[in-house]
């Protein structure tokens, strides 16, 4: 999942960063809500935007009515100091999905951020699951057909994050590729083909198929026994 | 001192002095009316012994009982005594008391010694039976007559002294009715806390009040838009507090998260940059404390003039350093005859005035460039020019409010530079603005001084 942050303070945009990537999303980072705004401008790059409110060059809160004005329901989380019952009215009015004052912890961040994802993927609880597979999304683990757990490196893990995500329905290959990469971290889609690849063969002893249509993506589907 | 005590002082004072001349006179007039009626009194006597005296052919016997009843028995109230001639005593209510001068003039009043003291005496000459010439004296005792009047004055006294008193309780009375609207006041402004600022309401006052009244609503006015301004300052300085925190916070706890995944060495590398973190919430704690003290130093009017070009001069040779790690070159000039131009003010604060502008200009000047600064004493301003990005006439205002940071800013600038370098202008009656875009693209900082009044 790309994220993107928006924060001034070099030193929290950076930790911050940091510890998302640390937890298996990709992370674009910005430091004023112009460049925000530029980033925003492609619809649905990003799954999740993290934004501060007080930012150099365009207030946080122009920038979100320019997203929402645009027709874009990227889930918005605030990430503020601003603590006044008003500003959170006023920012929640706006369209933001999320209100969060600093300073805060890291682990409450990241919740909000997947009640978020679970609100845009109109899933119920952390665990997705295809057939025998699961994955808990609070904790990255996936488990197998007998309950065993499978080890997967994180770019593993966030391609089926985002396969088991859509299931049943088809993923673009495009969006694959732009929700595992960043700006630092930019792939090909080759290498999503190969990662997918990968998967697959891993996926298949576990009744789990990758299904590919053909100019349209893959799709996660149970394999037929 | 309380206005009642001022009042009786002025008051009394005046009072208790009339108190005691009306005393005197009084006592003075009641003594001597009463001392001529005692005077006739005594003369009366005198002629009526003389007249008994006479016609009764100097009878010392014929006489004898009227002298004893003018004499008055027991509680006697005349001497008398009767002479010849020669001033020898012939009879006399008290034998040989009465110390004659026979050069009294006849129906006059003398003072003779009778017995040991000095007593009111009234003469009687005639002549009887052609040459003989009988005199006859009627003394009264003066101390008699002293205690006459005092118990006459103590009775006017003891009512005059009662008037004095309800006089007294009167003004204090009035006094307490006068200021009940003071003390209505007083419970009212007692009664309120630091954040109950609203007016004091001047029409229940009394007139008289309205003008101190009206300076003190003034006053609260002033009070109340201080107190707001640095309640939103607090506020802001809060808000601005809160992202250091929040990013030393989340370093903590990705520190943490790595060490629980046993990557040891990242985790020392987030906790090694913590320190850059502190210095620069650091930075941000004394310029929130700068400003603080900027705000509330008083500036008392007796400062010592200040030579501007030697406060520019400090400034650059400690800026000098910095400017080189940079790259920067620092460039002094001057316009104008600097050497007269002198301001009355606090070294240290415009010396971090200047400072502040100077070392922003180093941070936004591009490597290999100059920062100019001119001291123009012609013009009364200091300017500091730099070829940075420069910054809108749009965003020029806005600059110097707390918190606001230029638009190209990534350094770890806390937005209050500016603010500081205002505040502290304006202390000194001048002002702090960037001069307006032109075609050379950086930012024209100006420090304008007033004049100096010696």
């Amino acid at each position: 999942m790309r994220v993107l942050i928006v924060e001034d303070d070099n030193e929290l945009r950076g930790t911050l960063g940091q510890a998302l990537q640390l937890s298996g999303y990709e992370v674009d980072a910005v430091a004023d809500g112009a460049m925000a705004d530029s980033a925003l401008r492609v619809k649905d790059h990003y799954a999740l935007v993290v934004l501060d409110l007080g930012l150099p060059r365009q207030e946080g809160l122009s920038v979100l009515r320019a997203l929402r004005d645009r027709r874009d329901a990227t889930p918005v989380l605030i990430l503020t100091a601003m603590d006044a019952v008003e500003s959170k009215v006023q920012a929640l009015d706006a369209g933001a999905d999320d209100y969060l004052v600093k300073p805060f912890s890291i682990v409450e961040l990241e919740a909000r951020l997947r009640v978020l994802l679970r609100r845009k993927f109109k899933q119920s609880d952390n665990t997705l699951s295809c057939g025998a597979l699961q994955l808990d999304i609070a904790s990255r683990v996936v488990t197998g057909q007998s309950g065993e757990r499978l080890e997967f490196t994180s770019r593993d893990v966030a391609l089926l994050e985002l396969l088991l995500r859509h299931s049943p329905n088809w993923v673009a290959k495009q969006t694959l590729t732009d929700q595992l990469s960043s700006w630092d971290a930019e792939i090909s889609a080759n290498a999503v083909e190969v990662a997918v690849h990968r998967l697959r063969k891993r996926l298949l002893p576990n009744g789990v198929e990758i299904v590919t249509v053909r100019g349209l993506g893959y799709m996660l589907q149970e394999a037929a026994p | 001192m309380t206005l009642v005590a001022r009042l009786l002082e002025w008051l009394l004072a005046p009072l208790l002095f009339l108190w005691l001349a009306t005393a005197i006179i009084t006592f003075a007039s009641l003594h001597a009316v009463l001392d001529q009626a005692a005077d006739r009194r005594v003369l009366d006597a005198a002629a009526h012994v003389q007249e008994l005296w006479q016609r009764s052919n100097q009878s010392a016997t014929h006489v004898r009982p009227l002298l004893y009843s003018l004499g008055g028995g027991g509680g006697r109230r005349y001497e008398i005594g009767i002479y010849d001639r020669n001033g020898l005593e012939l009879v006399a209510t008290s034998p040989g008391q009465i110390e004659l001068s026979t050069t009294a003039l006849h129906g006059t009043m003398q003072t003779l010694i009778v017995g040991d003291e000095a007593s009111r005496c009234g003469i009687s000459k005639r002549a009887a039976d052609g040459a003989t010439a009988h005199t006859v004296v009627a003394c009264d005792a003066s101390s008699e007559r002293t205690s006459q009047s005092v118990a006459a004055f103590r009775h006017i006294l003891i009512p005059q002294s009662l008037i004095l008193l309800i006089a007294t309780g009167l003004v204090w009375y009035g006094l307490r009715y006068i200021l009940r609207p003071l003390s209505q006041l007083q419970s009212d402004l007692d009664a309120r806390d630091m954040n109950h600022l609203t007016p004091v309401n001047v029409s229940v006052a009394p007139r008289e009040l309205e003008p101190l009244l009206t300076s003190v609503n003034n006053l609260i006015s002033r009070l109340t838009s201080g107190f707001e301004s640095q309640r939103r300052f607090i506020a802001n300085a809060a808000h601005q507090l809160r992202t250091p925190l929040a990013a030393i916070h989340t370093r903590i706890e990705l520190a943490h998260r790595m060490l629980q995944n046993g990557e040891v060495k990242s985790a020392q590398e987030v906790l090694g940059a913590q320190a850059q973190l502190s210095v620069r919430t650091t930075k941000l704690a004394n310029q929130l404390l700068s400003l603080a003290r900027s705000e509330t130093a008083g500036l008392s009017g007796q400062e010592k003039p200040l030579v501007i070009t030697q406060a520019l001069a400090n400034v650059l040779a400690r800026s000098a350093a910095r400017a080189q790690t940079v790259s920067v070159e620092l460039i002094y000039e001057e316009v104008g005859s600097t050497e007269h131009w002198r301001i009355a003010g606090d070294q240290t604060l415009i010396e971090e005035a200047i400072s502040n502008v100077v070392e922003n200009a180093i941070a936004h000047a591009p490597a290999h460039t100059e920062v100019r600064c001119i001291a123009d004493a012609t013009a009364r301003e200091i300017r500091i020019v730099d070829a940075g990005s420069g910054v809108a006439d749009a965003d020029a205002e806005s600059m110097f409010h707390p918190f606001v940071r230029g638009a190209d800013n990534q350094r770890a600038g806390t937005g209050l530079g500016l603010a500081i370098v205002r505040e502290i202008m304006r202390r000194h009656g001048g002002e702090a603005r960037f001069a307006s875009r032109d075609m050379s693209g950086g930012a024209c900082l100006i420090l304008s001084f007033p004049m100096f009044m010696a």
